[in-house]
């Protein structure tokens, strides 16, 4: 299937339920100073867009997959358990072990392999990154 | 004498230099907001005399608006919202190898814009002001609409999905306490989507973390941005986008004297109209183009001259930062109005002053601080951009000292990775998110106090005001529409 055609599909189901959200919202106060009547104007006008997509790709033949949308995919994904983790994980353990944790790992999915090269500068940013924003700078860290 | 002693003497120039020193950290990290400066050091300075407190806060304010480019330049996170748009070219040139240069361009442009805005405070502040004040909601609307049309400017590739992120971006400006009937809107039950989806963290995951996000997925070299060694920076070079500088500087100055609408709003506006005037610039815009820093800055930074119109001759503040300054006014003793200039005409001189020498500064600063912050595109991106994703962290954390925050600007990070693939436009999104709530309340606004929508059209075209942004309106689409068929053409 054309890879646009599933966005343009994906962005028609979107707005439905953004028109949907905003209808419920309607009941509230008068017709003009309603909170779901700006809303509803805006995911109608989203609704009218994808609809224009949806109906101009029907016409055009099937792409292949965008291929570079799966480039690297798996770091993605990785990426995002890592920084989900350290955002649970700090409050049970201290930032800064937390920051070196991550820096850490970070590293190695961006190239870095020397390890114990990578450990250095782990612990010697994260040191840094601590001091200059939690002391120096007062900044409220996690 | 005694009064120009006080300006010129060197303990009033360290004091507004320490505060420009403080500005340039403040402004140039994400998170941290000039603001939120400007409000811790209401506090410090309760005690001050009048003049040293208003020196510091100038300081901050005047030099933390520029240092939001350095990060939008050389790591592609813009340090406040005001900064946005110069990340669009500002971080495509550092990476071509032209980071310094680019640096210098926000540097210079950005003193031009706050001198700019100076000098239309000092000439025409009492009549301006007067303009503003007869600003009504349907004019803020049509303003904010006007904004929106410049989404086409935004995107180089489709104008359709341009224009869906947009509307994407307003939806999300809508999550939240509903500002006039106090009703929650698409929050799902959630204490933390009532407080609103909160931009700085927005910001950061859609510039920041996604850039983060995309170079670890796609690993095409081992720097993030280039360091050329052979870069000259020709200043003849660099003041050759006067001309997109004059008027990015009138559009700020505009759009800063209107209560409530900001940088942000402002330098988005000057880059779609250097978009328009530079024709055939010899970069494009969006890959690197000096025009649009040249235009972003000087438009974010003549923004401060504009703001400081309402505040000093009506006593209503034109941004967030000079709220934090009318509350400093007030606990010295001052009230600003119509009578302030007239009743105070040393203090309102001081202010222009500061601010004058505060634009000093950013030369001064730009002098001391781009040789070596120009070499930061030398780390090895397998140590920066961990550094970088650390500090899109803190930044995100810092606004209200919570993981929500983290947690929006990862969610963010994660749409504009998947956003830059599929060929969506990121500052399309952002620019609805900035304007999207202005646009809702005055348009809410403009029909309760109108009583019908064929009232409000039919008096909407009777005022001067209204026309006028129409008429913009109109022409912007217009050239929008031309351009890109001539785009199609080509």
């Amino acid at each position: 299937m054309n890879f646009e055609l599933m966005l343009s599909m994906f962005f028609l189901i979107i707005s439905s339920f953004l028109i949907f959200f905003s209808a419920e919202l309607l009941k509230y106060g008068p017709a003009g100073l309603s909170p779901g009547l700006f809303p509803m104007i805006v995911s109608t006008l989203l609704l009218i867009l994808s609809l224009f997509w949806f109906f101009s790709l029907l016409k055009k033949k099937g792409d292949p997959v965008n291929n570079n949308f799966l480039k690297g995919l798996w770091k993605l994904l990785f990426t995002i358990i890592l920084t989900f983790a350290f955002i649970f994980l700090v409050p049970y353990i201290h930032f800064f072990y937390a920051t070196i944790l991550y820096v850490f790992i970070l590293s190695i999915l961006s190239g870095q392999k020397n390890l114990l090269l990578n450990l250095i500068i782990s612990f010697l940013s994260s040191a840094v990154i601590f001091f200059i924003f939690g002391k120096v700078l007062n900044v409220a860290l996690p | 004498m005694d009064y120009f002693l006080s300006v010129f003497n060197l303990r009033f120039l360290l004091i507004l230099f320490s505060g420009s020193l403080i500005g340039l950290i403040i402004g140039a990290l994400p998170g941290l907001s000039v603001t939120m400066a400007t409000a811790l050091l209401l506090s410090v300075t309760y005690s001050w005399p009048f003049y040293d407190a208003i020196a510091l806060i100038i300081g901050v304010y005047v030099v933390g608006v520029y240092s939001g480019a350095i990060t939008s330049i050389l790591v592609n996170i813009p340090g406040t919202p005001a900064s946005v748009a110069t990340s669009f070219d500002g971080f495509p040139m550092s990476c071509n190898g032209n980071s310094k240069k680019a640096l210098w361009i926000a540097t210079v442009y950005s003193f031009i814009g706050t001198v700019f805005g100076l000098i239309v405070l000092s000439l025409i502040a009492k009549p301006l002001s007067k303009i503003a004040l007869s600003f009504s909601p349907i004019d803020y609307f049509l303003l904010a609409f006007f904004g929106l049309t410049t989404v086409g400017s935004l995107t180089s590739k489709s104008i359709l999905k341009g224009h869906i992120s947009a509307f994407i971006g307003v939806m999300i400006s809508m999550v939240g306490i509903d500002s006039i009937m106090g009703v929650p809107r698409f929050t799902f039950g959630s204490l933390n989507l009532q407080m609103g989806i909160p931009i700085v963290p927005v910001l950061i995951g859609l510039f920041g973390f996604s850039e983060v996000l995309e170079q670890i997925s796609s690993q095409a070299s081992s720097q993030i941005s280039i360091l050329n060694n052979n870069e000259k920076v020709s200043f003849k070079e660099i003041l050759k986008y006067w001309k997109i500088s004059l008027i990015s500087s009138a559009i700020g100055t505009i759009i800063g004297i209107l209560p409530g609408a900001g940088a942000p709003v402002a330098s988005l506006l000057a880059y779609d109209s250097a978009k328009k005037y530079a024709r055939k610039p010899k970069i494009p815009f969006g890959q690197g183009a000096p025009e649009g820093i040249a235009a972003s800055e000087s438009a974010n930074n003549a923004c401060i001259g504009g703001a400081l119109v309402p505040m000093l001759t009506l006593g209503i503040p034109g941004d967030a930062v000079t709220a934090v300054m009318l509350s400093a006014f007030y606990v010295h003793g001052l009230r600003p109005g119509p009578l302030f200039i007239k009743e105070n005409p040393q203090a309102f001189e001081l202010i222009v002053l500061s601010t004058l020498i505060g634009s000093f500064f950013i030369i001064v600063l730009g002098f001391l601080f781009i040789p070596v912050l120009s070499k930061v595109v030398l780390v090895p991106k397998k140590i920066m951009l961990p550094l970088i994703a650390i500090l899109c962290i803190i930044g995100a954390y810092s606004v209200n000292s919570s993981l929500y925050e983290v947690s929006i600007m990862t969610v963010f990070g994660v749409i504009g990775f998947f956003m830059r693939r599929t060929g969506f436009s990121t500052a399309a999104m952002v620019l609805g998110i900035v304007l999207g709530e202005m646009m809702d309340s005055n348009f809410r606004r403009a029909l309760s106090l109108s009583g019908s929508v064929r009232e409000l059209i039919t008096g909407t075209f009777l005022k001067p005001i209204s026309i006028v942004i129409i008429v913009f309106i109109a022409f912007s689409i217009f050239l929008s529409i031309k351009s890109k068929t001539n785009a199609v053409k080509k």
